[in-house]
């Protein structure tokens, strides 16, 4: 898998949306079942799959799906 | 949607809202009074809430309290009634981000939920587990024979307690559900503080602060005694609160976190007092 099909898996597994798709636009309110503890457990599943360590700032910098594209990216993981 | 702090006007529309959304059933005016205790002079708000085109969407309270902890005075955030309606929990957790960033406080949770404990732990809250642990009263005829005595009056127990229970006393006294005892002798008293609940239609003290968990353990036969003759057939202490679990006691099942963000508190460290468990009549309360 690439790591954007496993982002996309991390995604949809939290958000039980197997059909999600992820956009750059997409933010918590377009999907009904993404509440503050799915966004605390796609970031937890993402450090643990990804290797890499968030803190709060980065956290508080992810508004949308593009964010945390870019937000991995600066940790070097490559979508 | 913004977040913005609880000051003084706020208070009512923010009562109203807990009163309506949290299954408590505590009513606006007893939250008003709870979060009008003041218990520090570094209060710089009762919390925050979540505003969405001028509506209160959410809401996370706070009790503000200046401890003495071995000698120095300590400024304690306790965190409590984390409510946001369910259309907007995808920015609950930013309520409690702006809380905790607040320099210069230690926090603490003394009533989480379990399905939001994996936020408290995303957030670097460190979880005391303790249980709730019940033992009997009895009658012990040998309280009098050991010189130990039992002080309730709220002018003698100035007298036996150290400076940072009697400021403890002090800031708790007014609150009529809050029951206050210290039993012991010459300078060695444990103060506790407990209220009177039902369990199963059965008076208990429900223990919400002790002193001195050693002496506590040492005393307990002479405050089971002194909790007997005022009509109260079993005590309910924290395990935190003692240092061995007493014969024929019953340990709850399920345990109840307390949850902690400080690089100074210690598990001791984090009472009861100063929060929404002593501000708050919580017999037969759900929070």
């Amino acid at each position: 898998m690439t790591n954007m099909e496993n982002l996309q898996a991390i995604y949809r597994e939290v958000l039980k949306k197997p059909d999600l798709q992820l956009t750059p636009e997409l933010t918590a309110r377009d999907v009904d079942s993404w509440d503050s503890l799915a966004h605390v457990q796609i970031i937890v599943e993402v450090e643990k799959k990804f290797g890499v360590e968030f803190d709060l700032d980065d956290f508080l910098a992810i508004r949308n799906v593009g964010d945390f594209f870019k937000l991995l990216a600066r940790y070097g993981v490559d979508l | 949607m913004e977040i913005l702090p609880i000051k003084d006007s706020d208070l009512v529309p923010v009562c109203d809202f807990l009163h309506a959304n949290l299954p408590s059933q505590i009513t606006t005016d007893n939250w008003l009074a709870a979060f009008r205790l003041q218990w520090s002079n570094n209060r710089p708000n009762h919390g925050f809430m979540l505003i969405h085109e001028d509506r209160i969407v959410g809401v996370v309270g706070a009790f503000y309290s200046q401890q003495l902890l071995r000698g120095k005075t300590v400024d304690i955030c306790n965190i409590h009634s984390w409510t946001v309606l369910p259309e907007y929990r995808s920015d609950s957790i930013y309520l409690l981000i702006k809380i905790i960033r607040q320099p210069g406080f230690h926090f603490t949770i003394l009533t989480p939920r379990a399905q939001e404990m994996e936020i408290y732990r995303f957030l670097k809250f460190r979880t005391i587990i303790t249980r709730m642990v019940i033992t009997a009263n009895f009658p012990w005829p040998f309280a009098r024979l050991t010189g130990l005595r039992s002080v309730t009056d709220t002018g003698k127990l100035q007298q036996v307690l150290k400076a940072e229970d009697g400021r403890i006393h002090c800031d708790h006294t007014a609150l009529p559900w809050l029951k206050h005892i210290a039993v012991g002798v010459g300078d060695k008293f444990c103060y506790v503080i407990y209220q009177c609940i039902k369990l199963k239609n059965l008076p208990v003290a429900a223990v919400l602060y002790v002193s001195d968990p050693e002496l506590f353990d040492r005393y307990r036969l002479a405050l089971g005694h002194a909790l007997f003759l005022r009509g109260l057939l079993f005590m309910r202490v924290e395990s935190r609160f003692q240092t061995a679990l007493p014969k024929l006691s019953i340990v709850q099942k399920y345990p109840n976190p307390t949850l902690v963000l400080s690089d100074l508190l210690v598990d001791a460290d984090v009472k009861n007092i100063y929060s929404e468990r002593t501000a708050l009549n919580l017999d037969g309360v759900v929070l």
